[in-house]
């Protein structure tokens, strides 16, 4: 089991060696040519079919990390890949990624139904030149279909309630048969029943497309609950490996971010789903070897 | 019979003339009413985009800047006039160099990155300047070479030539062409310029391409229309048209309408009242615009 071998050196995430890398970070760095150090010494690697809840404080760099792995930003030092090539040169294959925006991406007062946001995610593969046809408003009816948003394809989603706007956005992201979904503090607009609502739509996404999820958000409770690891990021990001249900002290610790960053594997289900692949130890893998000398001022 | 700031106006007739009598009777007017239509048509087409995308200012700014080249051309050029195709010429590859200077500073900006309105409000001023200080010293070196101050502000509709109706309608063509041609690639980067480069859509080639059509229709038309006019027409129409429209490609098409529909009545109530047609077109968008704004806001309780 590669468990062994993961010396104190090894890259977070890696012990679970169970499905393909869809993004592996290696030593990142990334400043803002302003606001100084945003990432420094970031490593992790996602899985297919995983679901990572990345936290952490404002400024702590969580979405110039998804800038990165989108490819929107370049990191000034160290590599990354998404499905195995650089971010950038994805060309038409950047749909492979799915893109829920911090503020869903929906303008209020463009003029556009449901149905013409969703068909937007249709846009890059049709090319130039070509208009989306039935066949592009089928798959974008299924995704509204898939999001619960039924019925609604014809209203304006600049008047949409906040949840909603969340679900086209996702629906926007879907219709391109993404692999690996990210987003951006995609339940800060929602109430408790939104939120609980939009978990439960990925986790049924996940299962039914395959999809590995990456979601960046400040709301620890919720992502506790969901996500099947949890990383925290305050400039730079370690990991544990933990075999417990996470703790009071534990999501204390977490919000704060005092502390480097956490990697936890949690949930007693979750852990059952992966012991098919990674049995025994896994879970109780070595630590991380931890840099407490690290500066952990703010970043950008 | 045409005054220096273009007065379409009928005094000089001996019987007064319906206004189609005037058209078919002269030449002039027939240019006016057709390059009014063609103006009004290109610029309402690119207003709903440049309110969506927050550019109004750089329209002005551009139009603006167009006085910049026209003094350059000018200058540099001895014995020319503001309508000479090599003029022109200068001033459009003034104004596309300066565009691009802007788009380069505030897009891709490097440790001193400045903000676009900043750098748009540097070019303008800078520009301006420049153009004021050109056309004086031509004025110098040619001592009967008069400067249409007011035809560069208000525009000179009525006073424009044959050649420039065709570049207009040249101009239509192209800018109308390449927004159907591109309309779901200019739709999602207006929408979302992020998501759509996430998407892979080609969006540093989408962006430099509109401030392209954008600049050559503000040139173009600042010089029949004035800057002031062409400022307006940027703007109102796109706002008149996304007051009422529920997609996009209908708020292209109305604002369309819009633009062919304001030049046509301005021109209309110029000749009748004796007025500069650019105020005329200015009011009646302005109009519109108040109307369009009711009946949304009359819609919506």
């Amino acid at each position: 089991m590669s468990t062994q071998a993961a010396a104190p050196a090894a890259v977070p995430g890696a012990q679970n060696a169970g499905g393909t890398p869809v993004i592996e970070v290696r030593g990142v760095e990334f400043a803002y040519e302003k606001g100084g150090q945003a990432l420094s010494g970031v490593n992790f690697t996602v899985r297919e079919g995983e679901f990572l809840g990345l936290i952490g404080p404002n400024g702590g760099g969580k979405t110039t990390l998804l800038k990165i792995v989108l490819g929107l930003l370049v990191p000034q030092k160290g590599s990354v890949l998404v499905l195995g090539r650089d971010p950038r040169a994805l060309g038409a294959d950047r749909r492979l990624i799915g893109y829920v925006p911090q503020d869903s991406g929906v303008r209020k007062h463009f003029p556009a139904t449901v149905l013409d946001v969703v068909l937007m995610g249709t846009y890059s593969s049709l090319g130039l030149f070509r208009r989306p046809g039935a066949k592009e408003r089928e798959a974008a009816l299924a995704a509204i279909r898939h999001v619960g948003m039924e019925g609604l394809e014809g209203r304006m989603a600049g008047g949409l309630s906040g949840g909603q706007q969340q679900r086209v956005a996702i629906a926007r992201a879907l219709v391109a048969r993404p692999k690996l979904l990210l987003l951006d503090e995609p339940t800060s607009g929602l109430d408790t029943g939104g939120q609980a609502q939009l978990f439960d739509l990925l986790e049924r996404l996940r299962k039914e497309y395959g999809l590995t999820v990456v979601m960046v958000s400040h709301d620890v409770t919720a992502l506790a609950h969901f996500a099947e690891h949890l990383a925290c990021l305050n400039k730079s990001l370690h990991w544990h490996d933990r075999s417990e249900l996470i703790s009071e002290e534990v999501l204390r610790k977490v919000y704060a971010c005092e502390l480097d960053a956490f990697f936890i594997k949690h949930r007693e289900h979750l852990q059952e789903f992966h012991g098919d692949h990674a049995p025994a130890g896994h879970a109780h893998g070595p630590h991380c070897d931890h840099d407490h000398g690290h500066d952990h001022g703010h970043g950008h | 019979m045409a005054t220096i700031t273009g007065t379409a106006t009928k005094d000089a007739m001996d019987e007064p003339l319906s206004y189609l009598q005037a058209i078919v009777a002269t030449p002039p007017l027939q240019r006016a009413v057709g390059a009014g239509a063609l103006v009004g048509l290109t610029c309402a087409c690119l207003s709903p985009f440049v309110v969506l995308r927050r550019m109004a200012f750089v329209g002005d700014g551009m139009a603006h800047a167009a006085f910049g080249g026209l003094g350059l051309g000018l200058f540099l050029i001895s014995g020319s006039r503001s309508d000479d195709v090599a003029v022109q010429a200068i001033t459009i590859g003034f104004c596309l160099l300066l565009a691009l200077s802007v788009g380069l500073v505030s897009r891709r900006g490097g440790h001193h990155r400045i903000s676009e309105d900043s750098a748009i409000g540097i070019a303008f001023s800078v520009a301006m300047a420049l153009g004021a200080l050109l056309i004086t010293l031509r004025q110098r070196q040619e001592a009967q070479y008069a400067p249409n101050w007011e035809g560069y502000l208000f525009g000179s509709l009525i006073t424009i030539g044959g050649g420039q109706v065709w570049l207009t309608l040249g101009l239509a063509a192209a800018v109308l062409a390449i927004l159907a041609a591109l309309h779901k690639e200019l739709m999602y980067y207006t929408y979302d310029e992020n998501l759509a480069e996430v998407s892979g859509l080609p969006v540093s080639f989408l962006h430099y391409l509109f401030l392209l059509l954008l600049v050559l229709t503000v040139v173009v038309s600042a010089r029949l229309v004035g800057i002031v006019l062409v400022s307006a027409s940027l703007v109102l129409p796109g706002l008149i048209a996304l007051a009422l429209c529920s997609s996009l490609g209908m708020a292209v098409a109305a604002a369309g309408l819009v633009g062919v529909l304001s030049y046509e009545a301005g021109l209309y109530a110029s000749y009748v009242w004796n007025v500069p047609p650019g105020s005329m077109v200015i009011l009646v968008q302005f109009a519109l615009f108040l109307a369009a704004t009711g009946v949304a806001r009359v819609r919506q309780t």
